[in-house]
């Protein structure tokens, strides 16, 4: 698993969204947590970041940004192209999980989801990246 | 106990909601600091269901909806809102609610899933009492049929579903030549599509004699209407009343949905949403246009339902000055603008859109044309005026006279129907036809002692708290 030193990065338009993951992340051990309330705002705080951001956990559907969007210009920016990025959603859409695989993303959990899962998927997220368990 | 939890609802529709859920089973949240501090507590109450609204500024109900399913994702989560511009159901939908309710449109529907709720939530098994419009011995229905013990308080089923209804179990629910019995509350949408289904075939049968169709038919609609207009104790209150008129309101929009006007119906909710069925002449109208034109045979009864719902749409299009005066208080030019109303009630319903058809078309044009000439806008008369026309401006005239108004005498039906006659502005043989719709009323007691005995030689009885019967109706 993931560090507690980790920076991550939440990113959703709905406060008590942000609160809910922020209490799953800290269940995790991850209490280096940063918020965001769209893509532009997450993009300027990453662009701003003096250390990388080692974990961004994004909504979908937002406002002046989509979740999308903001991968896509993480997944094309030299500097932050490796950053895990996990996209949250509210639906269940086949389309829409092709094109978030395709724009690179590493996981997406499909909401409302509970603490198991998001643990398994941010796990699994950091086996992949890491290849390591735990 | 589970609670409901209502959050961000506007204040009148939660006051109308603790009509349906007590009050110790609420949980009202009804800031936004509230709600956030509920989220951190994470509801630590079980929770039977969620109602929420729009009167957060800062948090949408896509986000109560989403938030609150993270916590519990198996939560009954419901909408309802006022306000039409708020109403994108899709969204919502994806967001995790449940089922939308537009207020007041939706008044009925939310009623009855606030008693499933509380039902389901108590334990309770609640009842509604049910008046048949023609039933007969050998009739088989689809849900079960209780009678109310009222000397030991409870409801004895009398007649389990899908068993052949015998004659002495139907002389059992005869009461002053109707049968009369009380339904499961999950099973009354049954009973109004029984009725419905009934009465529509029976008009359309063509394999008995128009004469004989009538005669049935205006029993069965004299059943309904002196059920409705009953002075029997449980009924002589206006919430009574209401319950019947909520019953007999249910019954004809089935007629409405089995006579293919659904599509005009929720056009017409679209564009008017609670002006149109929040009123509740309206209702009223449309209940006695529907069950006139079944007794009389004069329109298709689902027809004549929707045209009692939207005979006054031109009204709307009047100036706001003239829109809530009496047409006796209006200038004389204010009149002119006034009478053209019928007409542009019609135009309204031409830009809906949808297929209307003729009997619907006449009943609204003419619904304030009068056989001497007096109506408009056109000034007809006599055999000029389709039966649709007269029967819809009888309606009016009826709910007016016997609709409770402060200030005012509230006529019994037949007191109405007289004065009506004696205008002389409608075809004398409708009234007349309409009057024997309340005339040979019996006086009998209730056969409480037929009940009791009944109770003997019946196994199945469940037993009721007295102060849990039928929620009263809005």
């Amino acid at each position: 698993m993931f560090a507690s030193t980790t920076k991550v990065l939440i990113v959703d338009d709905m406060s008590t969204m942000r609160k809910l993951v922020l209490k799953a992340c800290n269940q995790l051990g991850l209490v280096n947590v940063e918020q965001a309330e769209d893509g532009v705002k997450a993009w300027e705080k990453i662009a701003a970041s003096p250390e990388p951001f080692g974990l961004i956990i994004s909504d979908w559907n937002m406002p002046n940004c989509t979740g999308i969007d903001l991968l896509k210009r993480v997944r094309s920016t030299a500097n932050t192209k490796d950053t895990p990025f996990v996209l949250l959603t509210a639906e269940r859409d086949t389309a829409q999980v092709k094109e978030a695989v395709e724009a690179g993303v590493d996981n997406y959990i499909v909401k409302p989801f509970n603490q198991e899962t998001f643990a398994e998927k941010i796990g699994t997220v950091f086996q992949k990246r890491f290849g390591k368990t735990g | 106990m589970a609670k409901v939890v209502v959050v961000g609802v506007e204040t009148n529709i939660s006051d109308w909601i603790e009509k349906y859920i007590p009050k110790e089973q609420l949980m009202l949240v009804s800031t936004e600091e509230a709600f956030n501090g509920a989220i951190d507590g994470q509801l630590n109450e079980e929770i039977s269901a969620v109602i929420c609204g729009t009167e957060f500024s800062e948090i949408s109900a896509n986000e109560i909806a989403q938030s609150l399913r993270m916590l519990n994702g198996s939560l009954e989560i419901y909408f309802v809102s006022s306000k039409q511009e708020k109403f994108d159901t899709t969204q919502l939908g994806k967001d995790g609610i449940k089922t939308c309710f537009l207020f007041p449109l939706d008044e009925d529907r939310m009623a009855e899933e606030l008693v499933r709720i509380r039902s389901k939530t108590t334990g309770e098994r609640l009842f509604q009492t049910v008046c048949f419009a023609d039933l007969a011995p050998g009739e088989t229905l689809d849900f079960d049929i209780f009678l109310y013990m009222p000397a030991n308080k409870k409801y004895l089923k009398l007649v389990k579903k899908e068993n052949s209804l015998s004659s002495s179990q139907y002389q059992r629910m005869t009461v002053n030549n109707r049968q009369k019995a009380h339904v499961l509350l999950s099973d009354v949408s049954k009973f109004y599509d029984f009725t419905a289904k009934h009465l529509l075939s029976v008009n359309s049968d063509s394999k008995i004699s128009e004469t004989e169709k009538r005669e049935q038919l205006k029993k069965s609609v004299r059943v309904l209407l002196t059920d409705l207009f009953s002075a029997s104790e449980d009924l002589a209150t206006l919430s009574g009343r209401r319950s019947t008129m909520a019953n007999a309101k249910q019954i004809v929009r089935k007629f409405i949905e089995k006579s293919g006007q659904v599509d005009i119906k929720n056009a017409i909710n679209a564009q008017v949403g609670e002006q149109n069925n929040g009123d509740a002449h309206l209702t009223n109208l449309s209940v006695y246009a529907s069950l006139f034109s079944l007794a009389l045979g004069i329109g298709e009864p689902g027809n004549m339902a929707i045209a009692g719902l939207v005979h006054d749409l031109g009204k709307d299009l009047l100036p706001t000055q003239i829109k809530h005066k009496f047409p006796e208080n209006m200038t004389s030019s204010e009149l002119l603008e006034y009478e053209k109303h019928p007409h542009e009630s019609v135009q309204a319903l031409k830009r809906l859109n949808v297929p209307l058809t003729d009997d619907i078309i006449k009943a609204v044009s003419q619904h304030h044309e009068r056989i001497d000439g007096s109506g408009f806008p056109m000034k007809l008369s006599g055999r000029y005026i389709s039966g649709e026309g007269q029967i819809l401006g009888i309606a009016d005239q009826f709910d007016h006279l016997t609709s409770t108004v402060e200030g005012r005498r509230t006529f019994s039906p037949l007191e109405a129907l007289e004065r009506i006659e004696q205008t002389g502005k409608f075809d004398g043989g409708y009234i007349k036809d309409l009057k024997d719709l309340f005339i040979d009323k019996e006086e009998n007691s209730e056969g409480s002692q037929d009940i009791q005995q009944t109770a003997a030689t019946h196994k199945e009885v469940i037993d009721v708290e007295s102060s849990k019967k039928e929620p009263k109706a809005s």
